[in-house]
């Protein structure tokens, strides 16, 4: 069975005259099967511009990204037209992510316009009635309204009632939960696991947030200034990170409960200085790392197996060298 | 435990077309010396508002509609902050109490260098220039920047770096109070570590109580000593952090713990409905609609503020007073 | 739409715009059987009186009859460079901020040029050549000058509205490009438009105005800039004739207060953080 999505090599620089390598060379595929893929980073880490190349709004420096095996720049009218309504997108901010000019049932329908989603406007009605429901919302409550007349947790899901009116087999979900409230999160969290089980859709789950990321499973894939450091079952690899900046970040989650406090105070690393305007040949964690070693800053760790020989757990560090 | 801050039936509203929208209701809130008091609530519970009400910085249409709030010094009578005007009021911003707004790192003048910034604030609120100069470098120390920072821009710091100096700068006049309205909100998780590390630090080691407001129950988990939880305008539980994560009592504090995706993947519920913002709030007691205990009763009246148990208020109907102690 | 700032600006302007349609017609009942216009109809520099309510001028005209007449010259004129000006200026300031990139700096660096053009030299120039003026020539030429501020402006915001997720968004809902441009983008500029034809009708009204008080304008329309031009140099104030100064100057204030009138209300319209009142829905 061919992949959904394989990402091969990507890379993407900005700037001319000091290039900012916002993502350097990430591989990573997602099977046919629905599958929940968390990429996780900090701010600078390239994550978003990894989720904006897979959409199609950007194209990579190099690499490639085939979506069941065709380049998704394929310039073929028909399959981009499928591509678009098979990969979709959940934004982070509810509000700006409709024009605040129009109703909020409008993006949905624009989906079903351009996607060709029903044969008639009663069906229209009725399907997006249908989606606003699956989301838990009351049509009645939502249409007509403006995106300023309602909340944030209701804005967000329009955005999910959306993806239930298009069904994509994928979405590229941008930090979803981070500016809803607490008490909605869980909710959109279970609605995109719902999205998974119950209409085989994948998702590539960005956040920079571990403990959703740790929620929903799957398989977890953290980068580093534009670098895979770590990726394998979330679960595994949130309970035991190898990486050092994995280790790190893990431990850095504030656990809601006052008896897990952190133990260890952390000290200020040297401000990592701009690596872009210094060799790129290394371990780019070099300068913050407790267990840096000569060679990390002399050469780029691979991605290796992880030391377990679990084929889907791999780390890029030179403290796992020894390993094939 | 010597009280510093008390804040008595403190009610804000918004102005109207025709008429007034209840936001805040008769908030009464005590702060200890030496504290972390965290003010935790979603987006819209008011506690950003309690906060600017509190400092005496209401703008319209925002209106103080009742209440006082005492600063009750160490040497000196309580004042009441609400009647301060003008330089008084000026005098005691910053010098007694500091306050750091949200998104205030972002707010930084991007054409001053941080040393010009942190002096003008600080001549700004009475320190002669000099002094000034002296105290933001020894207000940079203190949270572990290194003295060339004063000479940057600042877009030419992290956002880390950024929410440092504005931490300095808000300490360099020691004040008795530090109020902080989601300080690492836009910061990384490691980021956020160092940052909640070094107010936990300043608090100790200097003494200054901090009022700490966010949104996000892990950061209160990790440095609060005591947590107010507010909810629609109201603090419906306060009490020593411990107990109200292990023992809550409100229902909405049970259940807002409850729904935090935690460390081993359960499956959790978000809670039912949605937060009423000022213009729906409803009768009785706010969170009435959303309750999973609901009696006729929270329909109509509010809950008064109970001491459950030895400092630990809950403003539920589920705890009475005259019931003596549930538990 | 129960702004107020929005209400009295429309109010006031249509009030304007009436008096500018029926001035004439008020001027000629004012004065049946005469015509107030005619140079040398009344004795020069008349002081106010009941029937010439801000005296005459300098060419025996009855200045009030005067004011009246030259209020839709001067309203046209703005009107027509407003809207040349806004046209150019949206056409330049969208492409540049839409394609960006070379077409983005090309189009900056003319729009500079002209901005810094030294245009009083250039209507020196034409005032050799061009001996009859007409509100259309007048209108033109100042709207030509006009649009770089517009240019600018749109430009911004294009800049600004291109980033914005909900443009993602449609395009990941299968918008094309034209369909962006004219539903998504172009509402967002709406209210810079209106800003624009506001300040581009009200400068260019006191473009003409300064260039009439130079004597480059054109000699033969009315306008009330003609007036106030020639108040100045005449000196009116110097004999007490001050309504002649003042009530030209007066109208153009009220006009432009007007259109500031109804673009703050927009604003407030559109942007409800603006508003020190709520709305309670």
């Amino acid at each position: 069975m061919g992949d959904l999505l394989a990402v091969q090599n990507i890379t993407q620089v900005f700037g001319t005259r000091k290039p900012t390598f916002a993502v350097d060379d990430v591989s990573f595929r997602m099977p046919e099967t629905a599958s929940i893929v968390n990429l996780v980073g900090e701010s600078g880490s390239g994550k978003s511009t990894i989720a904006r190349i897979i959409l199609g709004l950007s194209r990579p420096k190099s690499g490639e990204v085939t979506y069941k095996g065709m380049s998704i720049f394929t310039r073929n009218g028909g399959w981009q037209r499928q591509f678009r309504c098979e990969c979709q997108a959940v934004f982070q901010d509810p509000y700006s992510a409709y024009n605040p000019f129009y109703k909020i049932e409008r993006v949905l329908k624009i989906s079903i316009r351009k996607f060709k989603l029903v044969n008639n406007p009663p069906e229209a009605k009725a399907r997006i009635e249908e989606s606003l429901r699956a989301v838990d919302l009351r049509p009645e409550e939502i249409l007509g309204k403006y995106p300023h007349q309602l909340s944030g947790g209701q804005r967000q899901r329009v955005m999910l009632a959306r993806i239930h009116l298009i069904r994509p087999r994928l979405i590229i979900a941008d930090e979803p939960v981070s500016m809803v409230d607490a008490g909605m999160r869980a909710t959109v969290l279970n609605i995109l696991m719902e999205f998974q089980a119950r209409y085989n859709i994948s998702s590539l789950f960005i956040t920079h947030d571990l403990s959703t990321a740790r929620y929903l499973g799957g398989e977890i894939i953290i980068l580093y200034q534009g670098r895979i450091v770590e990726r394998g079952e979330t679960i595994r690899v949130t309970s035991q990170p190898l990486h050092p900046y994995a280790q790190l970040l893990i431990s850095s989650i504030p656990a809601p409960d006052p008896d897990k406090r952190w133990r260890e105070t952390l000290q200020f690393a040297p401000e990592a200085k701009s690596s872009q305007s210094q060799n790129r040949e290394r371990c780019l964690y070099a300068e913050r790392c407790p267990h840096v070693m000569e060679v990390c800053w002399k050469e780029r760790p691979p991605l290796r197996t992880s030391p377990s020989q679990e084929a889907s757990w791999q780390v890029a560090c030179h403290l796992y060298g020894g390993n094939s | 435990m010597t009280t510093i801050l008390r804040v008595r039936d403190l009610s804000v509203g918004l102005t109207g077309r025709s008429s007034i929208i209840q936001v805040l209701s008769n908030v009464n809130l005590e702060v200890e010396e030496g504290e972390i008091l965290g003010v935790v609530g979603e987006s819209g519970c008011g506690k950003s508002t309690l906060v600017v009400a509190v400092l005496n910085l209401l703008e319209l249409p925002q209106m103080l509609q009742a209440g006082e709030v005492e600063f009750i010094p160490a040497d000196g009578k309580p004042q009441d902050l609400l009647k301060l005007t003008g330089d008084a009021l000026r005098q005691f911003r910053w010098r007694k109490m500091a306050y750091i707004p949200q998104g205030s790192m972002n707010a930084l003048n991007p054409v001053l260098r941080v040393r010009k910034q942190m002096i003008e604030t600080l001549t700004q609120h009475g320190m002669a220039e000099r002094e000034a100069d002296e105290q933001v470098q020894l207000a940079l120390q203190m949270v572990h920047l290194k003295q060339d920072v004063l000479d940057l821009y600042s877009h030419e710091l992290s956002g880390g770096m950024r929410q440092r100096v504005i931490i300095a700068t808000a300490i360099s006049m020691h004040p008795v109070i530090l109020i902080a309205d989601e300080p690492t909100t836009a910061l990384d998780v490691v980021t956020q570590r160092l940052i909640l590390q070094e107010l936990a630090r300043i608090c100790r080691e200097l003494g200054i109580t901090i009022i700490l407001v966010s949104h996000d129950m892990g950061v209160m988990a990790q440095i609060a000593d005591r947590l107010a939880v507010m909810y629609a305008g109201r603090i419906v539980e306060i009490g020593a952090i411990n107990e109200v994560f292990k023992s809550s009592l409100h229902p909405y504090t049970q259940e807002l713990i409850a729904s935090i995706p935690n460390q081993s993947g359960e499956h959790v519920e978000g809670l039912a409905g949605e937060a009423p913002g000022p213009w729906n709030y409803p009768p009785g007691c706010r969170f009435h609609p959303r309750c999973p205990s609901v009696m006729e009763i929270c329909r109509q009246q509010v809950p008064p503020s109970v001491e459950q148990r030895p400092a630990h208020w809950v403003s539920c109907h589920l705890f009475r007073k005259e019931e003596g102690s549930n538990g | 739409m129960n702004n107020a700032k929005l209400i009295s600006g429309i109010s006031l302007l249509s009030f304007l715009i009436i008096l500018a349609i029926t001035g004439p017609e008020i001027s000629k009942a004012m004065f049946p059987n005469e015509n107030a216009l005619d140079i040398g109809a009344y004795p020069r520099y008349e002081p106010p009186s009941i029937k010439h309510p801000i005296g005459t001028d300098a060419g025996g005209v009855d200045a009030f009859a005067l004011v009246l007449n030259s209020i839709w010259p001067s309203m046209v004129i703005g009107l027509l460079a407003g809207v040349t000006a806004t046209f150019l200026g949206v056409i330049v300031g969208f492409t540049a901020g839409y394609i960006g990139k070379n077409v983005d700096t090309i189009l900056r660096t003319f729009t500079d040029m002209v901005l810094v053009f030294p245009v009083l030299p250039l209507f020196l120039m034409m005032g050799t050549y061009i001996t009859h003026w007409d509100l259309f020539k007048m209108s033109l030429l100042l709207g030509v000058f006009g649009w770089p501020f517009t240019a600018r402006v749109i430009r911004a915001q294009v800049l600004s509205l291109r980033e914005r997720p909900y443009i993602d968004l449609v395009k990941l809902s299968g918008e094309n490009t034209f369909e962006i441009i004219f539903f998504e983008l172009l509402p967002g500029l709406l209210p810079y438009v209106g800003f624009s034809l506001a300040m581009g009708t009200v400068g260019a009204m006191f473009t003409e105005a300064g260039l009439q008080l130079i004597g480059l304008g054109a000699q033969n329309l009315s306008t009330l800039g003609a007036m106030i031009g020639h108040g100045l140099s005449r000196g009116v104030i110097g004999i007490g004739l001050y309504g002649q100064m003042v009530v030209p100057a007066g109208i153009l204030i009220l006009l432009f207060l007007s259109l500031n009138l109804i673009n703050m209300g927009l604003e407030e319209v559109f942007n409800p953080r603006l508003r020190t009142k709520i709305d309670v829905k």
